[in-house]
């Protein structure tokens, strides 16, 4: 009975110490590195129970005649061991492990190390060859794919965005024609994108490409205008703010200027780049941040002078890249809000 | 009472030795990347990014322990009798939709599954919901919807696939097997229930219940937060991703990356999407579908609380059906495969 105390007392401490670091991660506004702040409220919500829950191991109980706790053998409520903390020390470490980093550690701002062996760098198609939707090139068959089937079920497709179904329907129905038995990726026929409504496009019209000073860019919409509207974008200036991430096929005077975003949680951020061309390319060490200022370009890397190993694999003849050559580069600190988010 | 615990332990795989392998298979793993790069970088970043996972996964696992500790305390064996088909198809269409009834993550699932088990729902059921509800629910359908951007199409494909796996293998082993390959209790089980019930709930039972159940879950989500977290940062996934033009290959790979990333269904949706760059629909779908059956999450839950036969049968089957389902996508048999399956959805063998 005394060890059940102490068991009950050990867990309510646990308990506990997790309400208390998810309420301080979100007093603190620290929870911003590591989910959403869309999702903040879930945290808020598990501090709570959390909570409950610790007081609930507090309150002694009263009526053990019928605690299944108090028989000596495996008690129906499941638990192998009974005493499941204090009886297990590995155990009691495995969930201190998470409490002693939550409050002792400074979170790690994800950077280079988060993208040299991920999915998204390690590829034939690294994520500065390709919008951030992911719904380009192989998308445009995926999307064909799904259009069959919905056909196939005799279902009417319906519009691939609630946004501007006009302009995204058609232009998905030709892709799935054309590439339902096309090679991946030679497809240089744009992919049906829902064009979204802050799209940095159509202020173009009334601004031009500007000279002067400009604001600083939201890169999430940019990546994605890049990949739909190339031809108004080419040419215009920008100012972007990223970390440094030195792509090994990559050449000397160039770098992925990068930001992650994050959708859910840190382990599914998707991160977004584009390459960047600047004489002072090579004095940067990885993951520093930087604010940079330049001119967007469009860069065929089929043609020889401009090859880039791992992109001309992937890409066919006729496929432009964005790539920004930076006029004015000037480093900054990482920022308070490092992360960036999808638009909704 | 000694041989019901020797009965439970025996036949299950010993997590401790999967753990060990797990720390083995990790230290592989760094032994063979090139030290010198900034290891304490990349230490910090996999414990970040472990973090994340864990606050991204406890309302979850909360929510799911709670669900479970009400079935446990609040819902009467008879209702569930009277309500609940007993077996067959009916009763893993059942489990399959209970889902939208009990939101939990693929964390919090089990909890609520053994609770419903205890209270003498069919396998058939508590299995096809085990499978099933991770992905067929509403938190999950949204958040599927949203990584790829309101395409209704995409998502009624996961569901599909999701439910087409789940609920073959519900099927075929609520046969096959019976409660005590679940966990291993069964009359033990019900001498203690009719204790219980006299006992009457109290809401401090409800929440210390819950809390035990927490950490009885916990420890499987946090050992799958740092091993997810290390393979992120440190598996080279270069080779994986090569295969991605080759049909047979492309859908084994993006079921490898399902498994090693371990992700949360509200998660895993929006690296498919990125993805979906490289892959094509069939082995994106079998990427969504296997994540949520199998993964080291679930293979670590699953052998502490089935029989060994048990989670062969599981793993086995669920590895070969998402194999044969993203085949069928991509090489355009679903055609087929969607008549069959409606056929025997109607007039079910047995």
């Amino acid at each position: 009975m005394k060890a059940q105390r102490k068991e009950n007392l050990v867990q309510a401490i646990i308990l506990a110490g997790f309400a208390f670091l998810l309420f301080n991660l979100l007093n603190t506004g620290k929870i911003v590195l590591f989910i959403n702040p869309r999702l903040a409220w879930l945290i808020g919500l598990a501090s709570v129970l959390l909570g409950i829950i610790a007081i609930a191991e507090l309150i002694p109980r009263h009526d053990h005649g019928h605690e299944c706790c108090d028989h000596d053998h495996a008690c129906a409520c499941d638990h192998g061991a009974h005493l499941l903390i204090t009886g297990n020390k590995l155990l009691a470490v495995l969930f201190l492990t998470p409490l002693v980093l939550g409050f002792l550690m400074q979170p790690k701002v994800l950077g280079s190390a988060a993208l040299t062996n991920s999915i998204n760098a390690a590829g034939p198609v690294p994520f500065y060859a390709g919008p951030f939707t992911g719904l380009n090139k192989n998308g445009a068959d995926l999307l064909a794919g799904i259009m069959n089937l919905a056909r196939g079920l005799g279902r009417p497709a319906p519009p691939a965005s609630g946004n501007s179904p006009a302009a995204s329907v058609p232009g998905a129905n030709t892709a799935g024609a054309n590439t339902q038995t096309t090679a991946a990726g030679t497809d240089a026929e744009g992919a049906p994108e829902a064009s979204q409504n802050t799209s940095l496009v159509q202020d173009a019209g009334d601004a031009g490409p500007a000279v002067g000073p400009v604001e600083d860019t939201d890169l999430v919409q940019l990546d994605i205008d890049l990949y739909e509207n190339q031809a108004q974008l080419s040419g215009r200036r920008f100012r972007m703010t990223g970390f440094v991430y030195k792509d090994p096929g990559l050449g000397k005077n160039q770098f992925v200027i990068t930001r992650f975003v994050i959708v859910c949680c840190l382990l599914d951020t998707v991160p977004i780049g584009i390459i960047a061309e600047s004489p002072d390319a090579s004095d940067l060490k990885a993951d520093t941040w930087v604010e940079a200022e330049g001119v967007m370009k469009m860069l065929n890397t089929f043609s020889a002078a401009d090859k880039i190993e791992p992109l001309s694999n992937f890409h066919g003849p006729n496929t432009d890249i964005p790539y920004f050559v930076i006029t004015s580069l000037k480093k900054v600190p990482v920022p308070k809000d490092p992360y960036l988010y999808p638009p909704q | 009472m000694n041989h019901i615990a020797q009965q439970r332990t025996a036949p299950a795989v010993k997590p401790g030795h999967l753990l060990i392998l797990c720390c083995l298979f990790g230290l592989i793993l760094l032994t063979t990347q090139n030290l010198q790069a900034n290891i304490w970088d990349q230490a910090a970043t996999v414990a970040t990014l472990a973090l994340g996972i864990i606050l991204q996964a406890l309302p979850f696992i909360l929510i799911g322990v709670l669900a479970a500790s009400l079935i446990r305390f609040a819902i009467s064996e008879e209702l569930i009798a009277r309500l609940h088909p007993a077996a067959g198809m009916r009763a893993v269409l059942a489990g399959a939709l209970l889902g939208l009834i009990f939101p939990v993550c693929d964390c919090g699932v089990l909890p609520v599954a053994r609770g419903l088990l205890r209270k003498g729902v069919s396998m058939h059921t508590v299995l096809a919901y085990l499978l099933t509800a991770p992905v067929i629910n509403p938190v999950v359908i949204m958040a599927t919807a949203l990584a790829f951007q309101w395409r209704w199409n995409l998502v009624i494909v996961r569901l599909a696939g999701t439910f087409a796996v789940g609920a073959t293998i519900a099927y075929l082993a609520g046969y096959l097997f019976d409660s005590r390959d679940f966990t291993g209790h069964g009359a033990h089980e019900r001498h203690h229930l009719e204790e219980t019930a006299d006992a009457g709930a109290t809401l401090h039972q409800i929440f210390l219940h819950a809390g035990n159940e927490f950490f009885e879950v916990g420890r499987y989500l946090f050992i799958s937060a740092f091993l997810a977290a290390g393979i992120q940062i440190w598996a080279p996934k270069g080779a994986l991703l090569t295969v991605a033009g080759v049909p047979l290959l492309a859908p084994v790979a993006t079921m490898i990356l399902a498994i090693a990333m371990s992700l949360c269904s509200e998660a895993d949706a929006f690296v498919a999407r990125s993805l979906a760059n490289q892959f094509p629909l069939g082995s994106i779908m079998a990427f969504m579908v296997i994540g949520q059956i199998m993964d080291m999450r679930n293979i670590m839950l699953f052998t502490r609380n089935f029989r060994l036969s048990l989670f062969l049968f599981i793993a086995i089957l669920s590895l070969g059906l998402t194999y044969l389902l993203s085949l069928s996508i991509d090489l355009g048999w679903w055609t087929q495969l969607a008549r069959f399956s409606l056929h025997f959805l109607v007039h079910p063998i047995g």
